[in-house]
């Protein structure tokens, strides 16, 4: 049994909703293989009925006819209103009336019949086979065969679009995160499904809600490695919406997942266990939701003169290397003497004599400077709101001490102490 | 009054590596007092007309030179000292430049040799073939500081080099721009060289403001514990050819 759903919009979404075959005949004609669906709705009339109500209930004008043959179905959606439902074997009787101009023929088989006088299916359906083809060849044989609605043909099936996503309406707000919860739990599960049975897996979701001051909340999550893992999904939406929590009660939670495929990798036997990536991501988050975001990750070197200069970055992000400076290129051999950072630096006082330090007194070190290397002076970011000025030297004390001292807008500071 | 000329200047003729007019480099060495100045572009002599009609309206000095790219790598300052060294210098530049693609072209050290009468080198890679090439008197070591603690690990080599060759040593400022203002626009111009953005570019920008035209009191002050490779700047120009 085949269905036809013709109107005035796209129709393909709505009839992969009934059958995973679905060809698209035209912009805005679909046909789908409707076999099996008696076994969930019952008789051919009730099957129609349940699409009908569906393409009711989207909003969509669009007349549906159910054939034994797509040929059939597709001439009955497009020459009926309405719900159209052929018997098997009555299809000529059916379709009959319909207009020949409907299947189509060449501009000069139309100008033939036109001239015999040949309007109708029924007209057509009555022609003997053989006089057809041999006055009108395989066209005109064709034809015949689809007026009488005996055309036999397998489906052009459409790729169905992998758009993982789901929604819910909510009927009230929603301004607990715990009864929200219940709802993403529900999305999530939905989603796994889906991506489970095509084999997928998933490393991004995307929650939009919707609030009661109309705003929209987005979240997104990105996992080191795909997974399926619900519970973990449902754990980590739950640390991310308390951390960042809706601004207003939710009236519309809509959730999206990136299909990828599943990583399958054997680990070594002798190799030490490692926590699941995902069970790591879950502990992750939970130390974030306490320390801060952007707090846990690791350090990165950023590609900039400014001294120190270093940024926090997830797990999982593939490591960019900075690009090589002018400075790089000079092959200059790197200092022998090891700096001991303090971090943070120690605010220091000092004194000047002809615009030079003489003078250093911060935290457990004081004592007279008495020689320095420097300034090294370093400056950028002028585009920005943040511009970084500062001037630095390497001193030495009079008890033997080496430190790097700067000085920045914000004062002295003692950087760091040499071994 | 110090001796200090500066030797080593880039007008923004060399493009996008410079962010100054050879009107704005004049302006600068006017107003600091300094009898002289040399303009260096990149592998031509492109702003060298303008900086000498410049300097002869403020009534200065104006030396002319230009880096030129080696087949080594390096990019060798060539200071113009005669008539003949002009010639060559002219010479050198057509000869790397008809058989290259525009912008590219590079001298191999034989055609350098060829071409260096009347020609002054400064440079911070000299080695025996460059001595061989210009001689004690013809050869100096360039030194320069920009508050930078791996430049100056490097001129120390540079002094050490040029004492086992008995090369003099000369101050300058490499400067890419007039005042410390315009260094932002070298950065943008860097920028667009590399095809990247301001966010981008990293260590690609400078590592500060210090590409400016310096006071003869400034880099005497910078140069202070060598005091010889402020007085040599007067001297390594013999200029001749006017």
């Amino acid at each position: 049994m085949f269905a036809c759903l013709h109107g005035s919009v796209a129709l393909a979404a709505l009839a992969f909703e009934f059958s995973p075959v679905v060809e698209q005949t035209a912009p805005h004609t679909v046909t789908l293989d409707a076999s099996g669906l008696d076994r969930l709705f019952g008789l051919p009339q009730d099957v129609a009925a349940a699409i009908a109500r569906r393409v009711s209930e989207v909003g969509i004008q669009a007349s549906l006819a159910l054939a034994a043959n797509p040929d059939a179905a597709i001439c009955a959606a497009r020459g009926f209103p309405g719900v159209s439902i052929i018997p098997y074997g009555d299809e000529a009787k059916f379709l009959g009336v319909l207009p020949l101009a409907l299947l189509g023929p060449s501009p000069e088989l139309q100008e033939t019949l036109d001239r015999w006088g040949i309007r109708r299916f029924q007209d057509m359906a009555a022609l003997p086979p053989l006089g057809i083809a041999e006055r009108l060849g395989p066209e005109g044989l064709h034809l015949r065969e689809l007026a009488r609605g005996e055309a036999e043909r397998k489906l052009l099936p459409l790729e169905e679009p992998l758009c993982f996503e789901d929604e819910l309406e909510l009927e009230y707000p929603v301004d607990l995160l715990e009864p929200l919860a219940f709802v993403l739990a529900r999305l999530i599960n939905g989603l796994a499904v889906r991506l489970a049975t095509r084999d997928l897996a998933t490393n991004e979701l995307r929650l939009r809600l919707k609030l009661e001051t109309r705003a929209t909340h987005e979240r997104t999550l990105r996992l080191p490695v795909p997974s399926l893992d619900t519970k973990a999904f449902l754990k980590l939406l739950q640390l991310d919406l308390a951390a960042h929590s809706p601004a207003a009660p939710v009236v519309h939670v809509h959730l999206a997942v990136a299909p990828v495929k599943p990583q399958a990798a054997q680990s070594g036997l002798f190799v030490p266990v490692t926590p699941e990536p995902v069970k790591l991501e879950l502990t992750l988050a939970r130390i974030q939701s306490i320390v801060g975001e952007n707090r846990v990750g690791r350090s990165q070197l950023v590609d900039t003169h400014r001294p120190d200069a270093f940024r926090v970055i997830g797990f999982g992000g593939v490591e960019k290397r900075p690009a090589r400076g002018p400075a790089a290129d000079q092959g200059v051999r790197p200092p022998n003497l090891s700096l001991r950072m303090f971090r943070p630096p120690r605010a220091a006082h000092v004194s000047l004599a002809s615009g030079q330090p003489s003078f250093l007194a911060a935290d457990g070190i004081r004592g007279k400077i008495l020689d320095f290397a420097g300034p090294w002076r370093t400056s950028g970011d002028w585009w920005t709101a943040d511009p970084w000025l500062r001037d630095g030297w390497d001193i030495a004390l009079s008890d033997g001490a080496l430190y790097r001292l700067y000085c920045c807008p914000h004062g002295w500071f003692l950087e760091g102490s040499y071994d | 009054m110090t001796d200090y000329i500066e030797l080593h200047a880039r007008s923004a003729f060399t493009f996008l590596e410079g962010s100054a007019l050879p009107e704005d480099l004049i302006g600068a060495c006017a107003q600091f007092a300094m009898p002289a100045m040399a303009i260096m572009d990149r592998n031509g002599l492109y702003g060298a007309p303008r900086f000498h009609m410049a300097a002869r309206k403020a009534g200065l000095r104006a030396h002319i030179g230009s880096e030129i790219t080696c087949t080594n790598g390096r990019t060798y300052p060539f200071l113009v000292e005669t008539r003949e060294g002009y010639c060559n210098l002219c010479r050198l530049v057509t000869r790397m430049k008809l058989r290259a693609k525009k912008g590219e072209g590079a001298a191999s050290l034989d055609e350098i040799a060829e071409f260096s009468a009347g020609l002054i080198c400064l440079t911070r890679h000299a080695d025996a073939r460059l001595f061989e090439i210009f001689g004690p008197r013809h050869l100096y070591a360039e030194l320069q500081r920009h508050y930078h603690r791996e430049e100056e690990a490097h001129n120390q080599a540079i002094v050490e080099s040029a004492r086992r060759l008995g090369i003099p040593i000369a101050a300058t400022n490499g400067v890419s721009y007039a005042a410390p203002a315009q260094r932002e626009m070298l950065d943008v111009f860097t920028c667009i060289r590399n095809h990247v953005t301001l966010m981008d570019a990293g260590r690609l920008l400078e590592r500060n403001s210090e590409r400016h035209v310096k006071t003869p009191a400034e880099m005497a002050h910078l140069f202070a514990d060598l005091p010889e490779a402020i007085a040599n700047t007067r001297r390594a120009p013999r200029i001749h050819a006017r």
